[in-house]
């Protein structure tokens, strides 16, 4: 270890270089995980590197000590060819320093694109679309600029000018889109003044691109078509405000190297401490304090202890400031109008992005409601996650940002969260789905929700008459105000569609079956929906967010 | 594999699929191949972070082990928990509501400062506290009024004394502090805040700026008037809640300092007393020395013998104390009233019930708002008050909202009646006329009659070398049959003990010179024109008011009170019915000479003839309206209440094609027909003759008599109807005839206050509509009034019924009542 510390001495190691970086695992074990530098820091007597562990999520890239850099393994910042994952696409997105500007497609591009803004699934027209618009460029690869032709010969090119080459967007932008597109792992750069046929040129092959939209599309067209987010750190000049619906950017359009790395240390909110994961924009005066204390009720946010202590002589709230929609137990749902309530949303969103990476705060919060999940007790209510919920939603959306805080993580609560979000659907007589990107984490709790209330519909199926308990996927959504996609994906994810004697039939396996009858046993939170007290307002007709 | 070819159809969403148990079916793996076709859903993961080490194996690890196991779960970032010092930072003692927690949306809880104090603040507001009051929150006020006063620039110090409601001492040492300390404060701002957008849009790169708002609105244009409106008028909410709240500081301020008034009064009275000071030579001295200092106001002392002077001794001695210094020396509230200065001429219009309305002198310029209010002449002006303050009602009180100026005696100022050479107007009608008085019958010289301050009536004499001239015109022992004569300005003040004067006929006064320069040469015309007008000169009367009583007439105002607009025609001037009902009038002290009585009691007989007479002709007109005989009437335009008749028939027929529309409406239904109300002279008496000719019961009319109560006190000048139609109104309303009536009435009361030939059906239905709201305002005593009239007159006119064929005539009565009321000016009844 001294060795390798002494290596890093002599060796400059500088952003954007890659090398095994010590971390335990779950177990308590060493593993030395590829990481990349995103950043170096000088403390007195010592450096400190912003690692992000690739293929791991940027929640756990932390500050690391030079003894944990493996140095014998460094490998210097590659510009254009990133380490090719093993399925060809790039490693997860942080592993590119270059990335960290986005760059807007030109004007034309930007036009088209805009109908796709937003996380919508993508229609098959525009896929179609998408289709014939490779089709067409595959031919028209070659363009005038003879690098990029060249360059797409070589699979690793190293641009001399790495660092002017980090600052001129339309090529790593061209170069993301490619890396996501091509499942060769060949990088081609175009030239930034070829911004209308890039991406044509990025075509790596009607056959791939076929290929891709069949397994892939909706993932696929919306790289395909950046949404317009990406405008907005266009380096024309002419800045874009992303779009205004939504709380989540699907791409990284504030993807600098701010806002890759978490800039708040650790936060005290009433009797937990917690480690954010992601960058917030909390004032930025505050991101250099060892600690950020937070009011547990009002969830303001003040720079020491001694503050804290006198804001709680004047902070007399001891819920959320809103309207307790639900109350079973110590269960509380409190619903928060993001136009009313500004402070209150806005402090919420803060330490919300702290763990949620896609999440933007770049509008107010006006279109939303916040319903917060409280536990009581004698000091108050306490808040143990929230969603947000766009008030009109033009996606279905039934749920924008959802959260469950780190300290009551894996205790049932965030399937409570989501439970609670469809049965105010079912009280409006939609059927909703989250917004779109999830997180890992996010994914993993719906399919959960999604697999159990499923399964639940199903395994209660009577025998009709005596011949199959039959339902249609309609029928599943309508009852657990699940969109219908969601349902589908489920069913699939389950494996239970299969094909029949020429019918879609569901089949129930055992190990679904004990899966599901041992789930539902440890699911002891549930939501009551005899104790909720909410009547959905039209917001429609209100005028008003 | 051979089934590869096949292709499955769309999985469709609507079509029922049936649910089998896996074990039902052992040959489902042939046909897993197919599964393929069902289209694969998006996760809805970003592609990247969906391969991501952790998620795989925990998606691998659930499909595997159908439940993920602890080991696969995604690690995150560590939190610990169970804060040492959390027990005690937090109050324990919080109760769940048994009720759902609802948020009102607007809570009146005290804003609290935003600014939170820290350590280093705290060491300072300890060190401060040694030298001066100061707590944390305030300081925590302070510093946030500060931050938030401050934009791109500090706040300076003044500035921050406006902004700041502390002492000077407190907000010099704040500020510097905090000054100090955001120098030294890299954000630039002591309180943190989210970073808001540039407004030149060139923030939106910084990942440091949120909440941006908004550009396009999503809203419904539909609302969004609604909302600017609702907006603006939560703007004027605001700002109307902030003004009450500075008016009451300001009354709370207000109220300190009047106790602390008073304390400083009690103390001086009791200085006084130990002085002793009880002939207050020693106050006036200081008084005196205070006026040379303080010119403005001092704090007034009242003596212990001025108390008379003080009808409401509790509230006017801290009253008092506002007034100017000048009122304030002990005893020159007399000569202060004299002078004239105060109520410029425009004032005057005001100068009736306004002026003494207990409210109004209530409402600002009272010690305490909780005050009662006391009134000023209505109430207990007794006797012995009168005595002791001899101007009574007119006793100088100060008005709400006046600005009292010290008089300046080199400067006539601009009265109208000051000559031009002076600055003044030079009025005509403040010319000084000759002028003789009543009691004692004698002639004054030259005098001019003027309004003073507070109404009252003032008669300026000049002297002249033939004083004594004017003197011997006094042999001239008959007063002069009412040569109308117009005022000089209304009497509006009637209703006052003061001698009220008449001023000179304009006409005859046109040809005397200005008063204000008198000369020989003048003065012998001005003596050849009185006598070639036989006198006519100014002759000041006492208002002669009967003792109330039943059967008594009220007079009063009973010459001259027309107007001196000029292109009217001359009223009847002596015209004055009197009721022998009358109702009683106020209480008054009247100077009564024998001679007036004497007077009065032949007007009252020639009344009374006149009524008769007035009846009688009702029949004859009647008949020959009834007859549409137009020649008639003329004929009998000499006579006055045959005029008033005629009138009165013209509004009744023209009331009848008013209603006729709906007569076929109004008659079967039992409605009271139409009224055709009959003479009221000069606006003093309403005698209004009911007839009712289209229902079965006649209403029986009356002579209705609003009486000189001071209901009405404006009512001698005929150009006041307003007053008139309510008094007619009243008498409708005690009658309980139909409001067509009253309409009638008031139309009548029109006709006769010289307006005779306009517009007359236009004025009764726009009577007739307004009436009820005229009835709303009448007072309480008008209506008790009203009531005591309601006595019948059978004989006069309850056998009058108008012949209804008069509606069809009424075109033709119109010119005929035209030329009658030309006709009629001229004629003098008295």
């Amino acid at each position: 270890m001294t060795k390798m510390a002494d290596s890093a001495t002599l060796v400059e190691v500088v952003e954007g270089c890659r090398l095994p970086v010590l971390r335990k695992n779950q177990e308590n074990e060493d593993e030395w995980p590829l990481a990349e530098i995103l950043s170096v820091k000088e403390i007195p007597g010592r450096k400190l590197y912003y690692v992000h562990y690739i293929d791991f999520n940027k929640r756990l890239d932390e500050w690391v000590t030079p003894d944990r850099l493996d140095m014998k393994k460094l490998q210097f910042p590659k510009k254009e060819a990133k380490t090719p994952t093993k399925n060809g696409l790039p490693g997860s997105r942080p592993s590119s320093p270059e990335r960290e500007v986005r760059k807007s497609l030109d004007l034309n591009l930007q036009s088209a694109t805009a109908p796709s803004r937003g996380k919508t699934l993508p229609t098959p027209k525009r896929k179609a679309e998408s289709v014939s618009l490779a089709t067409q460029a595959s031919p028209a690869t070659p363009v005038p600029s003879l690098p990029s032709s060249t360059e797409a010969s070589q699979a690793s090119v190293y641009p001399a000018a790495r660092d002017t080459n980090t600052f001129t967007p339309k090529s790593r932008d061209d170069h993301e889109q490619l890396a996501s597109l091509t499942t060769n792992g060949t990088a081609r750069r175009l030239i930034p003044s070829q911004p209308g046929r890039k991406r044509k040129a990025n075509c790596g092959g009607t056959d791939e691109m076929v290929k891709v939209f069949q397994y892939n599309s909706p993932r696929c067209a919306s790289v395909f078509l950046p949404p317009g987010e990406d405008s907005q750190d266009s380096s024309d000049g002419i800045p874009s405000a992303p779009r205004m619906t939504g709380s989540l950017v699907s791409d990284r359009s504030h993807d600098d190297i701010v806002t890759r790395m978490k800039n708040i240390d650790c936060i005290e909110l009433g009797r937990h401490r917690l480690k954010p994961w992601y960058f917030s924009p909390y004032p930025q005066e505050l991101t250099t304090l060892p600690i950020l204390y937070l009011c547990e009720f009002c969830l303001k946010y003040l720079k020491s202890l001694k503050c804290l202590q006198r804001h709680l002589t004047k902070c007399n709230l001891r819920h959320p400031p809103g309207n307790e929609i639900y109350r079973k137990g110590t269960i509380s749902f409190f619903e928060i109008d993001g136009r009313k309530n500004k402070t209150y949303s806005q402090n919420l969103c803060l330490l919300a992005k702290c763990f949620l990476d896609h999440k933007t705060l770049y509008y107010d919060t006006d279109p939303f409601l916040f319903y917060v999940m409280t536990e009581y007790d004698s000091k108050g209510f306490h808040i143990v996650g929230y969603f947000s919920k766009e008030k009109e939603s033009t996606e279905d959306y039934n749920v924008a940002c959802i959260l469950t805080l780190p300290p009551y993580q894996r205790r049932g609560y965030g399937k409570l969260l989501i439970e609670f979000s469809y049965e105010l659907s079912k009280v409006e007589g939609k059927t909703g789905t989250p917004e779109k990107p999830l997180s890992d984490l996010g994914l993993l709790s719906y399919r959960s929700y999604w697999s159990q209330t499923i399964l639940e519909i199903l395994m209660d199926l009577k025998p009709d008459n005596g011949e199959r308990p039959q339902i249609t996927i309609n029928e599943i959504s309508e009852i657990t105000s699940v969109k219908k996609e969601d349902v589908i994906s489920t069913l699939q994810y389950l494996n239970l569609i299969n094909y029949y004697k020429g019918q879609y039939i569901l089949t129930l396996s055992e190990d679904i079956v004990e899966g599901h009858e041992r789930a539902m046993q440890k699911r002891h939170l549930r939501i009551d929906p005899k104790c909720l007290h909410f009547t959905p307002k039209d917001w429609s007709k209100r005028g008003k967010w | 594999m051979s089934k590869l070819s096949f292709r499955a159809r769309a999985l469709d969403a609507a079509k029922p699929l049936p649910v089998f148990r896996c074990e039902d079916l052992p040959d489902l793996h042939e046909y897993a191949s197919i599964n393929r076709a069902v289209p694969q859903m998006p996760t809805g993961m970003e592609k990247e972070e969906e391969s991501e080490h952790h998620l795989q194996r925990a998606i691998s690890a659930q499909q595997v082990y159908g439940e993920k196991r602890d080991t696969m779960v995604i690690p995150v970032p560590e939190a610990e928990s169970n804060i040492a010092y959390y027990e005690s930072l937090y109050p324990g003692d919080f109760k769940m509501p048994k009720q759902l927690i609802h948020i009102q949306p607007f809570c009146l809880d005290a804003e609290q400062p935003d600014y939170d104090l820290d350590s280093e603040d705290e060491t300072f507001v300890n060190k401060l506290k040694k030298k001066m009051e100061i707590t944390a929150l305030q300081f925590e006020e302070m510093i946030d009024r500060l931050e938030k006063g401050s934009g791109q620039q500090l706040v300076s110090l003044t500035e921050a004394k406006l902004l700041l409601k502390e002492d000077d001492e407190l907000i010099k040492e704040v500020f510097e502090y905090w000054s100090r300390k955001r120098k030294s404060c890299k954000a630039g701002c002591l309180i943190p805040n989210v970073k808001q957008e540039k407004r030149d849009g060139s923030s939106t790169n910084d990942p440091y700026v949120a909440f941006r708002r908004r550009t396009e609105k999503m809203q419904t244009r539909k609302n969004r008037k609604n909302d600017e409106a609702s907006y603006e008028k939560m703007l004027k909410l605001r700002r109307d809640l902030s003004r009450a709240v500075t008016i009451l500081e300001m009354i709370k301020r207000r109220e300190k300092s009047k106790r602390e008034l008073l304390h400083l009064t009690l103390e001086i009275v009791e200085k006084r007393n130990v002085m002793p000071d009880y002939g207050s030579e020693v106050m006036a001295e200081a008084l005196a020395q205070c006026a040379l200092v303080k010119p403005v106001y001092t704090i007034p002392i009242i003596p212990p013998s001025s108390n008379n002077q003080y009808r409401h001794q509790e509230h006017l001695d801290i009253k008092d104390y506002k007034k100017p210094e000048k009122m304030e020396v002990v005893r020159t509230k007399r000569k202060y009233e004299k002078k004239p200065k105060i109520q410029p001429l425009a004032a005057p219009q005001h100068l009736g019930p306004s002026v003494f309305n207990p409210k109004d002198l209530n409402q600002y310029d009272f010690p305490s708002s909780d005050d009662e209010p006391f009134s000023q002449i209505h109430s207990g002006s007794s006797e012995a008050e009168e005595e002791n303050d001899p101007d009574g009602c007119y006793a100088f009180r100060r008005k709400a909202g006046c600005q009292y100026y010290a008089s300046c005696p080199d400067q006539g100022g601009d009265w109208p009646w000051v000559s031009p050479s002076d600055g003044g107007q030079g009025d005509l009608r403040f010319r000084y006329c000759l002028t003789s008085l009543t009691v004692p019958r004698r002639c004054v010289g030259l005098a001019r009659r003027r309004t003073g301050r507070g109404g009252r009536v003032l008669l300026d004499r000049a002297h002249t070398d033939l004083d004594g001239v004017f003197q011997s015109l006094d042999s001239d022992p008959e007063p002069e049959p009412l040569a109308a004569s117009p005022p000089s300005s209304p009497l509006r003040n009637s209703n006052t003990s003061t001698s009220e004067t008449n001023t000179s006929d304009p006409n005859c006064s046109s040809h005397l010179p200005p008063a204000t320069s008198p000369s020989s040469d003048d003065l012998s015309r001005i003596l050849l024109n009185i006598k070639s007008c036989r006198w006519r000169h100014f002759r000041p009367r006492t208002l002669s008011q009967h003792p109330s009583g039943e059967g008594k007439t009220s007079r009063r105002g009973l010459r001259g009170f027309s107007r001196t607009a000029p292109g009217l025609a001359r009223p009847p001037a002596g015209g004055i019915h009197s009721q022998n009902r009358t109702v009683p009038a106020p209480t008054r002290v009247n100077v009564l000479t024998v001679e007036q009585y004497q007077q009065h009691q032949e007007q009252l007989a020639l009344m009374q003839k006149q009524q008769l007479e007035q009846s009688q002709q009702q029949w004859q007109v009647s008949d020959a309206a009834s007859a549409a005989n137009t020649q008639g009437l003329v004929s009998k335009t000499l006579d006055q209440a045959s005029a008033q008749f005629a009138a009165s028939a013209l509004v009744s027929s023209d009331q009848l094609l008013a209603f006729k529309s709906k007569e076929e409406l109004v008659l079967p239904s039992g409605v009271n027909g139409v009224l055709p109300g009959s003479g009221v002279f000069k606006g003093l008496h309403l005698s209004s003759s009911s007839v009712v000719p289209t229902t079965p019961n006649p209403a029986p009319p009356v002579f209705l008599q609003p009486s000189s109560k001071p209901a009405t006190p404006s009512a001698p000048t005929p150009l006041s109807p307003g007053p008139n139609a309510r008094a007619a109104a009243l008498g409708v309303l005690g009658h309980g005839t139909a409001n067509s009536a009253a309409a009638a009435t008031t139309t009548t009361q029109v006709l006769i206050g010289n307006n005779i030939r306009l517009s007359v059906p236009a004025a009764s239905s726009l009577a007739g509509r307004h009436l009820p709201r005229a009835l709303g305002s009448v007072p309480p005593s008008a209506l008790k009034l009203a009531a005591a009239t309601n006595l019948p007159m059978a004989k006069v006119s309850g056998a009058a019924s108008m012949d209804i064929g008069s509606r069809d005539t009424h075109e033709q009565d119109k010119p005929s009542l035209n030329s009658l009321a030309d006709n009629t000016v001229a004629m003098e009844v008295t």
